[in-house]
Order: C-alpha cells, then sequence, then structure tokens
C-alpha cells in the first residue's frame, strides 16, 4: 500500500498509465487466461467483415482489470471492498489508457476508515472508456 | 479440475492473469515476498475470479465443436447442420450480448490453493426501448463465490 489512508484529502487524485499502445497479443493473453473466446476480441475477420466493427477491440474485463492495477499498486488489494465498473466505450488495440482515481468521501465507522474513490479510464483521446467507483476500507 | 461448480486457484494461472495485464505486483507470483509480506501464500489479482468462466462447463464463449460458434465458416456450420436456419445462426454474429457493467464486492482475498465453488444468484431481466429505437434487453446475473477449503501448496 503506496496511500497513507489516513492522510488523503477529499478530492485529491491519483493518475497512472495502465497500458501504453495496447497490443492485439495482450488481447489475446487475456482471452487465454480469462476463458472468453469470443472472437469479436481476436479474430480480425470476424469482427471486421461478419460483426462490423472497424477492429477487433479489447474485452471489457480487459479494461476493468487494467483500471484495478491502478487502485490495487495505490491501496492493496486487501483494503479493497467493493469496485464496480460501467463500459462506457470501446477500447481499441493501440489504445493508450490511462486511470484517475478521486478521493470521493472518508467516513469513520466504529474505527474503520471507509474511503470512497472515484474512478475513471480515459484513452488518448480524452474518451472515457471504464467508469466507476471502489470502496477502500482499512483497520 | 471440474467438479459441480468447485475449482482451485492455480497459481499459474495467477502467474498469466498478471502477465496478461501487465502487473508485475511480486504478491500475484513470489510466494517468499508474499509470506514475508504476511500473507500465507500468493494472492489474486483484483478481477481475477473472472477467470472462474474456464471451469464452467457450459460456458458459452468458449468454442466447442459440436455447438454453434459465432462466425463459424459457412462450410463447416454445414456440415454441423442440415437446417439452413441453424446454418445461418452458426455464421452470423448473434448469440452474444454486450457486456455492460460489472461489480464486486470482497470478501475475503483470494489465495494460489484455495477451493472456490460458486453459486448463481437469481438472475433479473429488464427491457427498455434504446435512444435511437429499437429494444434493449438487459439481465443482472448474480454469482456468489465461496472459499471452501484452503490448501498449502
Amino acid at each position: 500500500m503506496n496511500i497513507d489512508i489516513n492522510n488523503i484529502q477529499i478530492g485529491q487524485s491519483f493518475s497512472q498509465v495502465v497500458v501504453e499502445n495496447l497490443s492485439r497479443t495482450q488481447i489475446v493473453q487475456y482471452a487465454g487466461v480469462s476463458g472468453d473466446f469470443n472472437p469479436l476480441h481476436t479474430d480480425e475477420l470476424f469482427a471486421t467483415e461478419i460483426a462490423g466493427y472497424p477492429s477487433t477491440f479489447a474485452h471489457g474485463m480487459l479494461g476493468m482489470a487494467l483500471t484495478g492495477k491502478a487502485i490495487s499498486s495505490l491501496f492493496g488489494s486487501v483494503n479493497i471492498k467493493k469496485y464496480g465498473v460501467r463500459f462506457q466505450n470501446i477500447i481499441f488495440p493501440g489504445d493508450t489508457l490511462t486511470t484517475t482515481l478521486v478521493i470521493d468521501s472518508v467516513e469513520t465507522i466504529e474505527n474503520k476508515k471507509f474511503v470512497k474513490i472515484n474512478i475513471h479510464t480515459l484513452n488518448q483521446n480524452e474518451k472515457i472508456v471504464i467508469k466507476g467507483n471502489a470502496i477502500i476500507v482499512n483497520f | 479440475m471440474i467438479i459441480n461448480n468447485k475449482f482451485q486457484i492455480d497459481a499459474s494461472q495467477i502467474l498469466f492473469f498478471a502477465r496478461s495485464i501487465d502487473d508485475n505486483n511480486p504478491l500475484y507470483v513470489d510466494v517468499e515476498y508474499a509470506k514475508k509480506k504476511g500473507y500465507k501464500n500468493i494472492i489474486a489479482p483484483l478481477t481475477f475470479i473472472e477467470t472462474h468462466q474456464q471451469f464452467d462447463p457450459n460456458y458459452k464463449l468458449r468454442p466447442n465443436p459440436d455447438k454453434q460458434w459465432p462466425g463459424t465458416p459457412r462450410k463447416k456450420a454445414e456440415k454441423i447442420s442440415s437446417n439452413e436456419k441453424n446454418v445461418k445462426k452458426m455464421s452470423s454474429r448473434k448469440g452474444t450480448g454486450l457486456h455492460a457493467e460489472q461489480h464486486y464486492e470482497y470478501h475475503s482475498l483470494i489465495y494460489a490453493g484455495d477451493i472456490i465453488r460458486w453459486e448463481k444468484g437469481e438472475n433479473k431481466s429488464w427491457q427498455r426501448e434504446g435512444k435511437k429505437g429499437g429494444k434493449l434487453i438487459f439481465t443482472e446475473n448474480i454469482i456468489h463465490f465461496i472459499i471452501k477449503k484452503m490448501y498449502l501448496l
């Protein structure tokens, strides 16, 4: 845990590049490990000629996992109680994604500190691809 | 290992998952480091549990030679079925939805070696008119993951 939860301020924000120039290979790696072999993510002919997309694209869950990397590296997995996202836009090969976490609220209940953070991940064109929030608890 | 919706968290799979998201946190790969930091074993990344679908015998997004698979070449589809309707279905884009949201609520860390059982909760479904016309059908799937037993590897 790199951030001292006792010394954070509401409105404070943290940004991190979670992937640079996302490769098709990385999407294939994610398909292999997650088991989601939807050809939209890995089969260019299927994605373009049958499904009508400009190219293959990343699993939404790959975007969520990349975004999650920013949360766990800052707050530590053990402290994360909730993590939810909405997939706002498609993540394409070649994208560079930056995740920003903003401290939304801090509450102390029975000596435990509950921190709510708002999350958004933008691509290189400043388009939101993932939006969500998380609850961090420290004991 | 597939027995009644159970699977064992495999350290190798955690390694492959961490690689697929380019996360070099040693907690995911280095047992000695994890123990030094006070953990029982290496831990799984936040969304790792998604890999449970590898162990779901009925998971739809994994090719099965005997079943319909989106984008099956027409010639192959004709070999599998002589029914024109089925052939069209197999070679079309139909059969998958769009994943709109995902939410996790964590009750415990997941360690390599854990046996996890999953239970599907109630599925809710609703629909509304799309902004550009047409009907949007939403389905909510809730899954509870329960750690059955910890085995030290």
